[in-house]
C-alpha cells in the first residue's frame, strides 16, 4: 500500500515519447480526414499542424502559469469552487468519452478485419483488461515504454516505406487544391479537434514530471514526432493509393495491404494490427489514468488505484452501448465529434487562460520538489 | 453469463475492498461503492439485454438540432 502512494516522476523524455506515442496513434485512422480532403489530405495536416501551434502555445501558456498543477486544480483556482467544480465535471465526463470513443475504434477494427465472429465484449475485457493492468501499476511504468513503442511506430513506417518504394506514384497527388474550400476547413478542423488537441489530457500528467522546467522543450518535441510521423504516412498512404484513399475506413491498413515484394513480403496488415493494437493500449491507457487522475482529484481522494477495475467495467459497458457500428464511430468523427471536441479542448483552455490572466494570476513559484 | 459476471465482479471487489475497509478511509470506500454499483448495474442490463440509450446520440442532439452546428 505505501509503495502505491509513493508520488511517482516521470522523466522528461518520456513525455516527449509518451507525448508523440499518443499522437502517433491517429496515424491509423486516418479515414476521417482522407474521406473529406482526398489527395489533399497531406496538406491539410501540414495545415493544421501549423494552426495548432497557436493552441499548443497557448497549453504551454496555461502550464507555465500554474507549474505542478493539474486541469482540475487549475479549473479551481481560476473560476472559484463551484463553477470550477462544474468545468472540471465536463472534463472529466470528456476523458471518460475519450478513453471510451479509442477502445471503440479497436473493437471497429478487430471485428471488422480480424475477428469478425468473436463477440465485442470478450475482445474490449481482454483488451481493457491489460490497460486496467498498466494504470494500477502507476504513471511511470506506463510511460517507460513509451520510447519503445515509438521506435516500433517509425521502424514499422519506414520499413513499409521502403517495402512500398515501388508502389508509390507522384501523380497520385495530383489535382493539387482542387475541392471546395469549406471541405478543407472542415478536414483542419477534424484534425485539430480529434487528433492534437486531445493532449489536453496531458494536463493531468505535468504535475508528476521529474523537472517540470524542461516541460516546454519535452512536449514540444513529442508534438513534433507525432504530428511529422502523421504527416509523412499520410503521405504515403496517398502516394500509394491515390484517389481510393478516400472510400477506404482506414488507409494505413488498405496501403500494408499492397505490399508485395517478389510474393515473399505479403500479408503484411499484420504488422498493422499488431502497431495498431499497441498503439492504441497506450493511448487508451493515458486517457483511463487522466480520467481516473481527473476524478481522484476532483473527488480528493488519496488514491485512484481502487477505482481502477470499476472504472474500466464502466468504459468497457460505455463502450458496447455507446456505438451501433463503424458507421456511426466514422458519423460522430465527421459531425458532432470535431465541434465537442473545439468547445471542451481548445475553447475552455483559452477562456481558462484568459480569465486566469484577467483575474492577475502571475506565476507561481516552482513547487517544491 | 450472469454467473460469469458476479463472478468477475465478486473478484474485483475482493482485489480492493479488504485494503480500503482496513484503511477505514470512509470517502474512498463511498467512491468505490458509487463506481463498483454503476458498473455492475450497467453490465447486467447489458447482460439482460436492456436497452440503454446512448450518450453519443445525446451530445449529437444538442449540437446538431439544438447548436446546429454541421458542415453538411
Amino acid at each position: 500500500m505505501n509503495k502505491e502512494n509513493a508520488k511517482e516522476r516521470v522523466s522528461s523524455l518520456a513525455l516527449m515519447f509518451t507525448v508523440g506515442c499518443f499522437l502517433q496513434c491517429s496515424v491509423l485512422l486516418m479515414g476521417n480526414i482522407s474521406a473529406i480532403a482526398k489527395q489533399d489530405s497531406w496538406l491539410v495536416i501540414a495545415a493544421a499542424i501549423i494552426l495548432y501551434l497557436p493552441i499548443f502555445w497557448l497549453y504551454i501558456k496555461l502550464a507555465d502559469l500554474f507549474p505542478g498543477k493539474s486541469l482540475i486544480e487549475i479549473n479551481e483556482k481560476v473560476f472559484g469552487r463551484f463553477l470550477g467544480g462544474a468545468v472540471s465535471i465536463l472534463y472529466i465526463v470528456h476523458f471518460l468519452f475519450l478513453s471510451t470513443f479509442n477502445t471503440r475504434i479497436l473493437d471497429n477494427f478487430i471485428s471488422g478485419s480480424l475477428m469478425p465472429e468473436t463477440p465485442a465484449a470478450a475482445i474490449l475485457f481482454l483488451f481493457l483488461a491489460v490497460c486496467a493492468y498498466a494504470v494500477r501499476r502507476g504513471l511511470e511504468t506506463m510511460t517507460r515504454y513509451s520510447a519503445v513503442f515509438t521506435v516500433i511506430v517509425l521502424f514499422v513506417m519506414i520499413m513499409n516505406m521502403v517495402l512500398m518504394g515501388k508502389d508509390m506514384k507522384l501523380e497520385n497527388f495530383m489535382p493539387v487544391l482542387s475541392l471546395r474550400p469549406i471541405k478543407y476547413v472542415q478536414a483542419v478542423h477534424s484534425q485539430i479537434s480529434l487528433s492534437f488537441s486531445q493532449l489536453v489530457v496531458f494536463f493531468m500528467l505535468f504535475p508528476d514530471l521529474k523537472k517540470p522546467k524542461e516541460l516546454k522543450k519535452s512536449f514540444f518535441w513529442g508534438f513534433l514526432i507525432g504530428a511529422g510521423t502523421i504527416l509523412i504516412v499520410e503521405a504515403r498512404n496517398i502516394a500509394v493509393l491515390g484517389g481510393f484513399i478516400s472510400l477506404v475506413t482506414a488507409p494505413a491498413f488498405e496501403a500494408f495491404r499492397l505490399i508485395n515484394i517478389a510474393n515473399v513480403f505479403t500479408r503484411m496488415e499484420l504488422f498493422y494490427a499488431f502497431v495498431l493494437i499497441m498503439l492504441l493500449f497506450f493511448k487508451v491507457s493515458i486517457l483511463y489514468f487522466a480520467f481516473l487522475r481527473a476524478v481522484q482529484q476532483f473527488l480528493k481522494i488519496k488514491s485512484y488505484k481502487s477505482l481502477v477495475f470499476p472504472a474500466g467495467a464502466i468504459i468497457l459497458c460505455l463502450t458496447l452501448i455507446s456505438f451501433d457500428s463503424s458507421i456511426d464511430t466514422n458519423s460522430w468523427e465527421g459531425t458532432a465529434g470535431p465541434f465537442l471536441s473545439l468547445f471542451l479542448e481548445i475553447i475552455l483552455p483559452a477562456l481558462t487562460l484568459a480569465i486566469a490572466l484577467l483575474r492577475g494570476f502571475r506565476k507561481e513559484k516552482e513547487a517544491t520538489v | 453469463m450472469v454467473v460469469l459476471l458476479v463472478g468477475v465482479f465478486s473478484f474485483m471487489a475482493l482485489m480492493d475492498l479488504p485494503a480500503l475497509i482496513k484503511e477505514k478511509n470512509i470517502k474512498e470506500i463511498i467512491v468505490y461503492g458509487i463506481f463498483f454499483v454503476l458498473a455492475f448495474v450497467m453490465s447486467m442490463l447489458l447482460v439482460f439485454g436492456v436497452e440503454i440509450p446512448s450518450p453519443v446520440k445525446f451530445f449529437e442532439f444538442i449540437i446538431g438540432d439544438v447548436l446546429h452546428l454541421s458542415y453538411e
